[in-house]
Formats: structure tokens, C-alpha cells, sequence
């Protein structure tokens, strides 16, 4: 998951112009591991913060690998991070420039003299950006935030070139603040990750005796199938560490089935005055009451990764359709829809949710109403209006060609099927 | 080397205390590493590889239609470090740095230079000219932040352990990435059915060996076993491949009697009839086509190829046709004739006895015959072709000119004409970067597309993990069998087991360990001193075998230093011979990067047996402590093989155990390492 991770991929803020970077604004070096870690001093790049773990399953939101986080540590400003994206602007002739419009005074508000967005300013979205002189066209153009986030300015640069026919260039980064929510994903080093489900309210959560109230509930689901012994230890070593002031070493092959580290870190929780096994009671949040179980309780070195709901939440109701089929395009960046195949259908109609999967397939669709000729049943023939007659006879009565019976109707079908009913008999349609 | 102290327990102290705030005084070695073998190459490159590679261009020497001698040779040719055009007014420092480049989303590129001798008719006129600024990798020599402190880095925006090793292109960092490729100048023994296919009666066995010169300039032979007994040379030139009869191409190298050669193919091989009869029959065949002397065989070889050697002058002769092919096609790391014939009959006996079942195919797809195509060489052979086609272009538009009148007159303003319808290199090698596609023509790469990638800094992770990255080529992503793809026994200590992305690209993408590193081109100095400290331990050089024949029945194991047969050794000789060799390259009296590779001959059918002597670059090396003198040890990828390394020290076994890890979690890679407690995890991720 390391790769993934959000931290802190460069010192460079200010000075940069690289396309996305993702940056974690609290982190904290790790309490358990390994020696290697300082050799190549990733203290200097930290990714991921110490979380107060309860391996516990509590609310019912952590299901399948769910986490559940403390709302009171989240406004503390566990995890929170923000994204950097940079926007090259480039203007196409060597006479143009950025300028403001003057003669446009409610500029003003969101762009500087100089045609670019003042430093800090907070962009809506559809806000103007940009401004500048266009020499094609000899007029000022205006260029808006296309974003679907507010974004704050960090940095504005103007780029130049020693070359003689330089064209102006100016580079904007924006950053995007990121706090952790709900469907955002995170993982401990040991690879088990998880979407947190919840931002649950501290009173709400359970307590230990001495009052301490897990940032992190992690569902001890986890634990079996995966068999990531490695993090239950590190459970106990955070915790050890942060009692005795210690980091532990978690270079590989340092211990072996006699002298174990469960009994090491064991040992030296123990000696805080804690359960051997890194266990503790917990108090019910909702009533207060002692649970009658050992919760496995301790300090676990947590990253937050880089997928985000932000970036993938996708929603549609009625938008943007193909020129061609008229169905919905497919494109979280177009506003497009998610794609019901044949799979999900069959699983609609195992369930027999035939309304659902009309309105999905119908209705969300390419619903379109065409005439039919309810005597002969087709869709070819019936003419609708007063054009041409048929068999040389002028009248206005609606009628199908076919059968020449008047019986029309109106009904709703797909367009892809009206459609390509007419395109695969051109014999007949003519 | 001496050994370096490792961290043996993370702690607080270097965030606890007040120094956090401040620059570090010096390079973490361990960062610094990770740019050293694309920084390495492109420096090489910079000095010596450019050289080289201009002196081996073919010169461009040609008669106009009109009965005009052109010649154009480059005799210079030179970066200058990325900066301002001279003649710039109001800037502060005339240095470009890289933060500017990465700002600006330009690219970050220096003046290259050459000097070009043009004569006609005699009549030479030497001139310098820009061919455009080309990109320069950072943190190479002619960068600007070459042989900066860490504070002065920091002061020039970069971080204080920035290693360098990537072009920036148009703002974003460009790697070269490194390629698996065969190991250069080592014939390896290799059964591939698709070989069946190159023509009538082919078997599936082949020696391979990919014969890489100075300049980096490669290309591939092949020596196939043809069903009916007999060899053929495959060689190619533009991309086109020949074959011809290996007996053909012997008597081409070396005017020798036959009887003469025959001794050579015999050493230690009297008892093995089935061989005797083929090279005896192999040696007939060619008198019965009317060839018999060497000079006959080249005329014959030059009349064959002339019309597909167009490069050349046709006042060529035959022979010179044929000279030029055995020097720019067949064997071309070894530039003598009797060289390249030693060679060809190492290699003509490995052949017969992986046919035999005598010894064992070793397959191209183990990290055992495998090295690296780094940064640096890759933009060699690259900028060479470049330079080529200069040539070809200054050729055609000259022709052009000599068409339009009758007497070719060709000023400075002409010249310079020429050289702007060639249009410089800036916008080839940018794109080159840029895309990652190599030009086609002339260079023998793995794979032409894909070259570059783009070091994304999503996480320090990341970032870290692209410049130890090596990439088993393109060709094996379409491949559907998972022979490219399999994690084999000898890539423990230099390819990671862990860290290989899962899904298409897995076990094809790997990554370099901690502690592996790539090798530079050794002092020549050293190098020189090989021979004769194996001439000390009783080696028998080529040329006195050539005098006094060795015995036909006693074994003797061969020598090769860098795919050249430099003499034979006796197996009593050569245990001895080894530990010297060893203690001297520990002591640094022998490149510290040489790779003593005694391949033993024993009574199974395993690898085939000789003393192999590597000592070129981007072979892929790591560090061991030798226990004989309790020093670190740089080991090779083949030398591993046949040593014995304790993990710890518990698993020394006195008298057996030679070498021991120098940790247990050195066969992980950088990010591998990051993990707590692997080994208590079921799927390590």
C-alpha cells in the first residue's frame, strides 16, 4: 500500500509545478519499525499517522473491512490532507497578455490586476479564473474554474522563455483540501485496508478505564483469513513504545519461536501496569456499561491512501446521451452514467424487480415514443399527418402503409430500437 | 572496500534532536544509490562513450556524380552544461538549474557542440556548430548541481538528498529505465523452438552471445546447430539477418591451414567421435564448394554481401567488403581476427555439447546471464544514430547539389545550408525522452517503444521505488507463457521476491535490492592487470598454445575474460588460481567489480565449465562479506552461483562456507524493507 499512500512527497511546496501531488498535513513517524526506515531517512518524508486502535466490532458499520473513525479525532485533524494540482495556461498568439478586463468591475472579486488569481483566494466552482487579451481576436477572454470543488489558490507564476518569439505562459497550483470522509480509504502497513464507514461521535464510542477513546474501530474480522500477525504485534509494540517513550524494531528475522515478540512486547506492557496480551476492558459508549470482553487495544501506524470519494463518487439522473443510440455516455468526467451489463440484469431479474429494471433500462435510458399500428404491429408503417398519400389517395387521416388499417397507437420503447429497426430494412422503409 | 556500518536499531535521536532543523553536512548513501547507476552511465557517456562512439562512425567518403570527393568526418564532439544563450541581457546567473525547469515546464538541456572536418577534393575546412541543446540527465557532470553540499542544494530548491538520475522534459521527470538484457559478451546456451524456423534443417540449440563494443554499440550472434552436424553464424546488419557456415566465416578471420584449425577445435574433446566427425566434415565441405584458401574465402564472402553493403565505397574490393562485415557484424567486442576465432570455437564446443546432453541449456531468462541497459548507454546509441543519419543527410543534399551544376562548389554558406535542412537534434532526442520511443533504424535495442518512464512522486515510496526498478522488456508483456515472468533461484540478493506489481506487468517489473548495484567501467589500469596475474597461476596463454598444441586428452578448463579467450587453465591449477584472483580483487590490486566465475567441471551434465572473467559495466553486483579476509566482497550475479554464502553467522560451515550476507533482510528491496515484520505476515504486501 505504500506507494499509495498519501505523505509528504516533497519539501519543494512552493516551488513546484507538478501535475497532482498529494500531501497528508498531520503525520507522525512510526512507533514499531523497521531499522531500514531510518537509513534511508523517511523521517524526513513521513506518510501516515499513529491511530489508537480497537479491534473491535462495534456499531454494525464495520463490515467488510470497514473502519469506523472518531469524529473528535477527525476534527483534531487526524488524516487530513490536500491535494496540489497545477494548470498550465498557455496563450496561442505572442501578443496576447494576461490582463484583467476593465470594463468588467465584477472581476474584480476574483482576479488580480495582472489577469491571474490573487494568492490564497478561494475558488467556486464556475468562478472567473483567468483573464487575458486575446490578440486573435483583439478582445478580452475570460476563463472560469471548471473544477467541481472549491479550490484554494497556492501559487501563481508567470513562465519565461529566452527564446525570441516567446509566448506568454503563466502556471496556477491549486489546492484542494481533503479531510477524511466517509468512503475515503486507509490502510495499516501490514496491507489491510479499509473505507471508513462512519466519522462517529467520541461520546458514542467506547471508553477505557482510563478514558481513552479509540481514534480507529477496526472489525477483528480482519484478523482470521488474513492472518497478518505482523499488525497485532505492532498493535502491542505501539503501545509499548508510547508507554515507555521507546520505538521497537520491526526489521524482519529479528526474533524467532523461542524468544517471540508477542512475549517481548508482552513483557514490556506488562511492566506499564497493562495486560500481557495487550487486551483491555472497554466501557459501552452508548450505556456505559463494562463489555464483558478483553477488546485488543493499542497504537498502530495508519496511512491514509490516495483514492478519495472525491475523486470517484459518480451520479446521474439525466444528462449527457450519445448523439447516435441516445443513451447515457459512459464517463465519470462527462457527467456519464455507471454501466448496468448484463450481469446486473439478470440479478434484477432473479429478483424480479422488473420495475426497477424498466426504469433503468427504459426510463434512465433511451425512452422514446413512436407510433405503432396496432392491426399489422409494426413500426414501419404507419404515417402520421397528412403527407403523401397512400395508393394515390390524399387524406389527413393518420394510417399505416402497410395494411392501410387506421388503427395507430402511441407507445414507448427504446430509441436504439426504433432506430435501428429503420436502418436494418431500408427495402422497406423506403 | 571497507565494511560500513549499518543501522542495526531505528531510534528517536534524529527527530529529537536540534540538528533536525539543519541541513544534513553530508549524503545519505543509501539515497544517493538510487541515481548512482543512471548518473554512472550518462557520465560515461559524457566522457569516453561520446568519444568512442564518434571515432567508430562511419565516415562519409563519396564521389559526386560530377566526379567530386566529399568527406565529412566529426572529429569532436561535446555537451556544454544547460545555461542561457550567450547573448542574453538583464539575468542574474547564466545557469539554468533544474527547479526552473520543473516550474516552467521546460526542458532541461545543454549546448551540444561538434566540430566537423569537411573536405572536397582535398580541400578541408573544420567548423564548429550547435546541433541544439540536448537534455541534460541531473545531478550528471554537466549539471549545474553537480558537486553541490546538501545546503547548497537546498538553497537551489531541491532537497538536500536529491540523487539525480532523470531528465526533465517539458517539467515532468523522465527515467530511462533500465532493461534486462543478455549478459554481454558471454555465449550462452540456449534451446529455443521458435530457432527451428530460421531455415531448412535448424534445430532448436543455438549459443547466443550479445557483443557489445565500448560505445555500447551492440548486436547479436548466434551460432545454430543445423541438423545434418554442422554450425552457421547468424549475424545481422539492418535489422536483416544472415547466416552463414561457421567454417566459412573461421577461414575468413584467420589464414591458417586446416589442419591447423582442427587442432584448435580439438583440445580436450579427442574421445567425443560424433564431434570429431563434424568438424572434420564441416572442414571438407568447404573445399568441396571450391574454397580453400583465406583469401578466397573472403573474396567469396565480400561477393556475396557487396550489394547489401551500400555504405561502402564501390571502389571497394571484394576482400575490404568482407573485412568490413567481420568487423561491424560478427563478434564485434573483439576487434582481432584471431580473437574472434578463439572465441567462435568456444563457442562451436559449448554448442556440440548441449547437443551431446553434455552440459546444460542455460536459458536467456536468468538473472545469471542477464545485465542492464542503463540511462546513459541507451542515450549513446541513440545520439550515435543521430549522428549518422547527419551523415546521410550531408550525402543526400550534397548529391542534390551536384546535380544542379556541373562543378561542385560548396562555401560556408552551403554548408550551413546543409546542416539546417538536417534541423539539429533538440527536437529529436526531447521527443526521444519525452515518448520513450527509440528511433528504429540502425540501433539494436530490446524493444523500441517504452524506453522512458515518468517518475510519478505520488508518495516518497513511489518516487523511490521507480529509480530501482528494471523492466524484463516489452516483448514479454505479449508473451502468454509465464517463462519471462518466473522468480528464479539465482535472482536471490538481486531482484526483490517481494516487490513485483500484481496484474499484467507482474514478475516482468521487478525491483533491484537494497544492496544491489550496477557496475561502471573498470580502470584500465586494473584491467591490464588480470591477464598477467593469471599467467602468474599457471595459465597457458593462447599464444604459446598456438605453438606447442595442448594435450587432446587431458581437460583443461578455458579462460575468458570478457568473452575473450585469453588462454586455458588446468583444473589442478585453477582452485588456486581463483582465491588469488579473489584476494587481489578484495584487495583492490583487480577492478573491485571484476566477476570470477569458475564454473567447475564435474561429472554431471550441469553449466558449461570454464573460468569467466567479467569486468565490463552494467553488470549487476552486491556486497557480501568474504570470510577469508573478512572484507566486503562485490559478487556477481553468475559468481554467486558457485559460491558458498552463509546467511548467518550460525549457518558457517569451517572450510566450505567462503562469504556471508551481510544481513538477513538483504534480499529485500528498499520498500520491501519498509515493512514491519514481514515475516510474521502470511502475504507480505
Amino acid at each position: 500500500m505504500g506507494k499509495q499512500t498519501m505523505g509528504t512527497p516533497i519539501h519543494t511546496w512552493a516551488t513546484n509545478a507538478e501535475t497532482k501531488l498529494y500531501r497528508l498535513q498531520t503525520p507522525a513517524t512510526p512507533l514499531f519499525r523497521p531499522a531500514h526506515y531510518d537509513s534511508i531517512g523517511m523521517d524526513d518524508f513521513p506518510a501516515g499517522t499513529n491511530a489508537i486502535v480497537a479491534v473491535i466490532s462495534y456499531t454494525g458499520y464495520d463490515m467488510e473491512d470497514a473502519m469506523i473513525i472518531n469524529k473528535s479525532a477527525y476534527e483534531r485533524g487526524f488524516a487530513a490532507g490536500s491535494i496540489y494540482k497545477s494548470e498550465f495556461i498557455d496563450l496561442k498568439h505572442p501578443n496576447s497578455f494576461f490582463q484583467r478586463d476593465p470594463n468588467q468591475p465584477g472581476l474584480n472579486d476574483f482576479i488580480d490586476e495582472d489577469g491571474l488569481p490573487p494568492v490564497g483566494a478561494r475558488i467556486q466552482p464556475d468562478d472567473p479564473l483567468y483573464c487575458f487579451f486575446d490578440a486573435e481576436q483583439s478582445k478580452f477572454c475570460v476563463s472560469r474554474y471548471h473544477g467541481k470543488e472549491v479550490a484554494h489558490v497556492d501559487s501563481v507564476r508567470r513562465c519565461g522563455d529566452c527564446g525570441p518569439r516567446q509566448l506568454p505562459r503563466a502556471a496556477l497550483v491549486l489546492r484542494l483540501q481533503r479531510n477524511p470522509s466517509v468512503g475515503d480509504k486507509f490502510a495499516s502497513r501490514a496491507g489491510q485496508k479499509g473505507i471508513c464507514s462512519q466519522l462517529w461521535a467520541t461520546e458514542d464510542l467506547p471508553f477505557t478505564e482510563s478514558g481513552l477513546v479509540p481514534d480507529i474501530l477496526f472489525n477483528p474480522h480482519g484478523f482470521p483469513s488474513r492472518m497478518t500477525i505482523a499488525m497485532m504485534i505492532e498493535c502491542m509494540a505501539g503501545k509499548a513504545a508510547s508507554l515507555h517513550g521507546h520505538v521497537h524494531d520491526a526489521t524482519p528475522f529479528r526474533f524467532n519461536e523461542k524468544d517471540t515478540a508477542i512475549n517481548y512486547f508482552g513483557r514490556l506492557l506488562e511492566a506499564g501496569g497493562y495486560d500481557y496480551f495487550g487486551t483491555e476492558r472497554l466501557y459501552s459508549g452508548t450505556d456505559g456499561r463494562e463489555m464483558v470482553a478483553d477488546i485488543f487495544f493499542g497504537v498502530i501506524h495508519y496511512q491514509r491512501l490516495r483514492h478519495m470519494v472525491s475523486d470517484k463518487w459518480q451520479v446521474r439522473t439525466m444528462g449527457v446521451v450519445d448523439a447516435l443510440t441516445r443513451q447515457p455516455v459512459k464517463g465519470r468526467r462527462r457527467g456519464g452514467g455507471v454501466r448496468l451489463g448484463e450481469m446486473e440484469r439478470d440479478a434484477l431479474l432473479s429478483h424480479g424487480a422488473a420495475f426497477l429494471l424498466q426504469d433503468r433500462l427504459l426510463h434512465c435510458s433511451d425512452r422514446t415514443e413512436t407510433v405503432l399500428c396496432t392491426s399489422c404491429g409494426t413500426l414501419l408503417g404507419p404515417v402520421v399527418g397528412g403527407v403523401g398519400g397512400v395508393g394515390g389517395r390524399h387524406s389527413s387521416k393518420q394510417q399505416c402503409r402497410l395494411c392501410g388499417a387506421g388503427k395507430l397507437t402511441t407507445i414507448a420503447i427504446p430509441y436504439i430500437f426504433n432506430s435501428s429497426s429503420r436502418n436494418w430494412l431500408p427495402s422497406i422503409s423506403k | 572496500m571497507k565494511l560500513k556500518k549499518l543501522a542495526n536499531q531505528p531510534s528517536l535521536t534524529y527527530t529529537s534532536t536540534r540538528e533536525y532543523s539543519k541541513p544534513p553536512k553530508t549524503f545519505n548513501p543509501n539515497l544517493q544509490c538510487l541515481g548512482a547507476p543512471h548518473i554512472d552511465s550518462f557520465n560515461f557517456m559524457l566522457e569516453d562513450g561520446l568519444k568512442l562512439a564518434i571515432e567508430d562512425l562511419q565516415p562519409l567518403d563519396f564521389e559526386t556524380p560530377t566526379g567530386d570527393r566529399v568527406k565529412l568526418v566529426i572529429e569532436e564532439a561535446g555537451f556544454f552544461k544547460p545555461s542561457v544563450p550567450t547573448d542574453t541581457v538583464g539575468v542574474k546567473t547564466t545557469n539554468i538549474y533544474p527547479t526552473e525547469c520543473r516550474q516552467r515546464g521546460s526542458t532541461y538541456k545543454g549546448e551540444f557542440v561538434v566540430k566537423l572536418c569537411f573536405t572536397l577534393n582535398g580541400k578541408t575546412t573544420t567548423f564548429n556548430r550547435s546541433l541544439g541543446l540536448l537534455p541534460i540527465m541531473v545531478k550528471s557532470k554537466m549539471c549545474n548541481l553537480a558537486e553541490m553540499t546538501p545546503e547548497q542544494l537546498i538553497k537551489h530548491n531541491e532537497h538536500p538528498d536529491e540523487w539525480g538520475g532523470y531528465f526533465i522534459v517539458k517539467g515532468h521527470e523522465r527515467l530511462a529505465r533500465m532493461l534486462l538484457v543478455t549478459r554481454r559478451n558471454y555465449p550462452v546456451a540456449i534451446k529455443r523452438s521458435s530457432w527451428k524456423m530460421r531455415g531448412n534443417l535448424f534445430s532448436d540449440y543455438g549459443v547466443l552471445v550479445r557483443c557489445v563494443k565500448p560505445d555500447q554499440t551492440s548486436t547479436i550472434n548466434v551460432l545454430h546447430f543445423i541438423q545434418n552436424g554442422t554450425c552457421k553464424i547468424m549475424f545481422s546488419h539492418r535489422k536483416v539477418m544472415y547466416y552463414a557456415p561457421l567454417v566459412l566465416i573461421l577461414k575468413c578471420l584467420v589464414d591458417w591451414p586446416d589442419h591447423y584449425i582442427y587442432r584448435f577445435f580439438l583440445h580436450g574433446k579427442k574421445d567425443d567421435l560424433y564431434y570429431v566427425n563434424c568438424i572434420q566434415n564441416m572442414l571438407r565441405e568447404l573445399h568441396d564448394e571450391g574454397l580453400h584458401t583465406s583469401e578466397q574465402c573472403r573474396v567469396y564472402l565480400g561477393r556475396m554481401f557487396r550489394s547489401r553493403l551500400y555504405e561502402l565505397p564501390p571502389t571497394a574490393t571484394d576482400a575490404e567488403v568482407a573485412n568490413f562485415l567481420l568487423s561491424r557484424c560478427l563478434l564485434i567486442h573483439l576487434t582481432d581476427g584471431v580473437d574472434k576465432f578463439h572465441t567462435l570455437v568456444f563457442m562451436t564446443q559449448k554448442l556440440f555439447d548441449m547437443v551431446q546432453n553434455k552440459c546444460k541449456v542455460e536459458g536467456s531468462d536468468a538473472v545469471m546471464v542477464q545485465e542492464l541497459l542503463l540511462g546513459g548507454h541507451l542515450y549513446l546509441q541513440v545520439l550515435k544514430d543521430r549522428l549518422q543519419s547527419l551523415m546521410t543527410v550531408v550525402r543526400f543534399q550534397v548529391n542534390k547539389m551536384a546535380q544542379n551544376s556541373n562543378k561542385l562548389n560548396i562555401s560556408a554558406h552551403d554548408i550551413n545550408n546543409i546542416m539546417r535542412s538536417f534541423g539539429g537534434l533538440e527536437q529529436k532526442m526531447e521527443t526521444f525522452l519525452s515518448t520513450g520511443n527509440a528511433p528504429s533504424t540502425n540501433v539494436t535495442l530490446p524493444q523500441h517503444k517504452g524506453l522512458t518512464i515518468m517518475v510519478e512522486n505520488i508518495s516518497r515510496m513511489r518516487y523511490m521505488s521507480h529509480f530501482k526498478s528494471i523492466h524484463r522488456g516489452s516483448f514479454f508483456m505479449e508473451m502468454r507463457t509465464t517463462e519471462g515472468r518466473q522468480l528464479l533461484p539465482d535472482a536471490w540478493g538481486f531482484v526483490c521476491p517481494v516487490h513485483t506489481p500484481d496484474g499484467a506487468p507482474c514478475g516482468l517489473l521487478n525491483h533491484l535490492t537494497m544492496t544491489a548495484q550496477v557496475t561502471q567501467v573498470p580502470d584500465p589500469k586494473q584491467l591490464a592487470a588480470i591477464p598477467q596475474a593469471l599467467e602468474k597461476c599457471g595459465m597457458e596463454t593462447m599464444k604459446t598454445i598456438s605453438q606447442t598444441p595442448l594435450p587432446q586428452d587431458a581437460y583443461t578448463y578455458p579462460v575468458l575474460i570478457d568473452g575473450r579467450v585469453v588462454g586455458h587453465l588446468s583444473p589442478s591449477l585453477a582452485t588456486r588460481a581463483v582465491a588469488l584472483l579473489r584476494t587481489m580483487k578484495v584487495r583492490g590490486e583487480l577492478p573491485i567489480t571484476t566477476e570470477i566465475v569458475l564454473v567447475p567441471k564435474i561429472e554431471l551434465c550441469s553449466q558449461y565449465a570454464g573460468l569467466f572473467l567479467f569486468t565490463t559495466e552494467a553488470r549487476m553486483m552486491r556486497p557480501v562479506i568474504n570470510l577469508s579476509c573478512n572484507q566486503l566482497e562485490l559478487i556477481g550475479t553468475m559468481e554467486q552461483l558457485y559460491l558458498d554464502i552463509a546467511v548467518s553467522q550460525s549457518e558457517v560451515i569451517k572450510g566450505k562456507t567462503t562469504h556471508l550476507e551481510l544481513s538477513k533482510s538483504a534480499f529485500m528491496s528498499n520498500l520491501a524493507q519498509l515493512v514491519p515484520m514481514p515475516d510474521c505476515n502470511q502475504s507480505p504486501r
